[in-house]
């Protein structure tokens, strides 16, 4: 995914940055080593041409200077054509080239001329061209002889045009390929992130517990860590219920013993004993029970098929109410996939089943569907129902409150659908009781679906 | 009526057995798990309770021994934990009740004897045999509605008679049910109860099969 914080945006926009400055100035480099090469052939070529003059010149014998024979360069010869040649004495033109025509060139810094550099001057029609002039003392002439030759400088520009188009063409073919390139390489040097992302998602998803597969060594740290926080995770809570267990165990052993006991004492007396170690028990399978909760502290990746845990409670309810002959039916349970912890659906769903078993005529009804909630999330609703007397409109309220009892012969009641209240509320969930069609009590509950 | 309590808390496995001996059971009792899954697996018992966390060898892996080896004596577990998963685990484990601590003595001796009953294939508390009444929720017997007044013995005797109606049972059988570990197995007391019974009930409630054992009468078949 190419996000604005992306890594790999990141890195394809500095490179990209890069290669194009850098090919920017390799082009500048070369275009103006090209130009100077040029330049040198173009001088290499004036300068032949003095030679050439040079060499054709001979004195008249009365202290002027006549050519041998013209060079024979067409380009010399064709009016205007940017290529001239002149000799001169001073300011008297001796002889110039056919193509100078009735012009003259003009060196305006003679001094400057006398170096073997070329210079820029203007020619005819103001045409700028590069020329040669070399000051030459013939033997038998009077007066130092000034030899100019030139060219048109658009020549060279041309020349140098026409290089650094392709030029330019090739480096950007170039930069395409070194970007093309870096997005591979960029793309193949973040892969073990994407790794990471794909196994964090994997976890995230119930997929998987641990982060597996190989990462490099710069990664590896990372995922050394996170494994080590999802195993402490894992263990937080699997020490929690341990010790509710233990505590559990420790507790209750004594309190039954003394319960037994107490039953010797007969009267006011015992019966005190007696309703106050049942509200213990009741106080300590509470928060037992609250100890031993998930919730959502550790939802990462946990996701609970829930017609499993239904069969496994209606399989479990079916022994303990054996003699009753219940009929449990399901519906629509399957596929429904509750967003949180296999033990946190368990209890919630084993106390309210269970108290539709304590309450029941007969029959049992769990049905589940999936729902979107009011802010468009999925949800799984499920309700359990029974046949049973059902709870009066205006007890229905006072039921979720804190150990309140409908009846005191059907012990936990109470205790049931609060422990359920507390899973379902940690979960961000809803718990309503109406009545059922089918006479009974209704609990209908909304979870968040995986 | 034979029980065996694996418990290892001393104290209560004393108030159980002592619970359960009033109401006419034999109870022997093992304080950790490898004793009670050895007199699990060698003895022959109505019905078993199984504390799950045990010393040696937990409880849920002594029900699980006992199963796959095939023994199918009702187990009632009696267990501190009472999250429903444990409940599941248990019960999938091969259990055929779950008791969460604490729990009243009556709760227990009911469900007791609801799990012997249905072993034995009967699906209400109270078996006829003729003339004879067989209350197992009360641990009492009467002939015309009337208790008869029987020894701990006696009651055991006819009472896993009744409750297995027809069956022809043999004397070890017999004696397996009604002995403690402990108790001294003689077998000419099983012919000594079985007399006692003939005179209480009639002497057409138990018949004799020579070589066989013995069975209590079939009412149906003699109505």
């Amino acid at each position: 995914m190419l996000t604005p914080s992306s890594l790999k945006l990141r890195l394809v926009i500095t490179s990209m940055l890069w290669v194009i400055f850098a090919l920017f100035i390799v082009w500048h480099l070369l275009t103006w080593l090209f130009q100077g090469h040029i330049e040198a052939r173009f001088d290499d070529r004036l300068n032949d041409q003095v030679a050439e003059m040079v060499a054709a010149s001979e004195s008249d014998g009365q202290g002027g200077v006549h050519l041998t024979w013209e060079p024979t360069d067409p380009r010399y010869v064709l009016p205007r054509s940017g290529w001239y040649w002149q000799i001169s004495e001073g300011d008297r033109i001796i002889v110039s080239s056919r193509s100078l025509w009735t012009d003259r060139l003009d060196l305006s810094d003679p001094q400057k001329a006398a170096q073997s550099n070329a210079l820029l001057i203007s020619g005819p029609n103001n045409i700028s061209l590069r020329a040669l002039s070399r000051a030459i003392q013939l033997p038998g002439v009077e007066g130092p002889l000034s030899y100019i030759v030139a060219g048109p400088l658009s020549d060279i520009e041309a020349d140098v045009q026409e290089f650094s188009g392709d030029a330019r063409l090739v480096l950007m073919a170039l930069g395409v390929l070194l970007l093309i390139i870096i997005a591979l390489q960029i793309g193949y040097g973040l892969k073990p992130l994407r790794n990471l992302h794909l196994s964090l998602s994997q976890i995230r998803a119930g997929k998987s517990h641990l982060m597996e597969g190989d990462f490099p060594g710069e990664v590896e740290p990372v995922v050394t860590e996170l494994n080590a926080l999802l195993d402490y995770n894992a263990g937080l809570l699997e020490r929690a219920r341990t010790q509710a267990g233990n505590l559990a165990h420790a507790l209750k052993n004594p309190l039954l013993i003394i319960q037994n006991e107490a039953l010797g004492i007969k009267g006011q007396r015992g019966q005190l004993i007696h309703d106050q170690l049942r509200s213990v028990n009741t106080i300590i399978n509470h928060q037992l029970s609250k100890a031993r909760l998930a919730g959502t502290t550790n939802l990462i990746g946990a996701q609970t098929s829930v017609s499993s845990v239904v069969a496994d409670l209606v399989y479990s309810l079916k022994i303990l109410y054996q003699d009753r002959g219940l009929e449990l039916n399901q519906a629509g349970l399957e596929n429904l996939v509750f967003k949180g912890d296999q033990q946190d659906l368990e209890e919630l769903l084993g106390n309210l089943i269970d108290n539709a078993c304590k309450w029941a005529g007969g029959r049992i009804n769990i049905t589940g569907e999936l729902q979107n909630d009011p802010d468009g999330k999925r949800c799984v609703v499920l309700t359990i129902e029974d046949d049973g007397p059902g709870i009066p409109a205006d007890e229905l309220r006072a039921v979720l409150e804190r150990g309140h009892r409908l009846d005191e012969q059907t012990p936990g009641s109470g205790i049931g659908l609060n422990v359920a209240r507390d899973i379902v509320e940690l979960y961000g969930g809803t718990l309503d009781l109406e009545k059922s069609i089918m006479g009974g009590l209704s609990v209908r509950l909304t979870l968040p679906s995986a | 009526m034979r029980i065996l309590v694996v418990e290892d808390e001393t104290e209560i496995a004393r108030q159980v057995a002592l619970a359960l001996e009033r109401l006419g059971y034999v109870v022997d009792v093992a304080h950790d798990g490898e004793q009670g899954h050895f007199l699990g697996d060698t003895e022959t018992y109505d019905a078993i309770i199984l504390d799950l966390g045990l010393p040696g060898m937990n409880g849920l892996s002594v029900l699980e021994n006992w199963r796959n080896s095939g023994h199918k004596t009702p187990v009632m577990i009696l267990s501190a934990r009472s999250s429903w998963q444990e409940k599941v685990s248990g019960l999938r484990g091969g259990a055929d009740d779950y008791l969460a601590k604490p729990f009243e003595m009556e709760e227990l001796a009911a469900r007791i004897e609801a799990l012997i009953r249905r072993k034995s294939g009967n699906a209400t508390a109270v078996i006829e045999c003729g003339n004879a009444r067989l209350d197992t929720a009360g641990s009492s017997i009467s002939i015309h509605g009337e208790a008869v007044n029987l020894t701990a013995m006696e009651y055991r005797l006819a009472a896993y008679m009744m409750m297995n109606g027809d069956r022809v049972l043999s004397k070890s059988d017999l004696m397996d049910h009604i002995y403690g570990l402990n108790e001294d197995k003689d077998s000419n007391t099983i012919e000594v109860l079985i007399n006692r019974l003939r005179k209480k009930f009639g002497s057409t409630f138990i018949t004799t099969l020579r070589g066989q054992g013995y069975r209590i009468r079939d009412s149906d078949a003699d109505a």
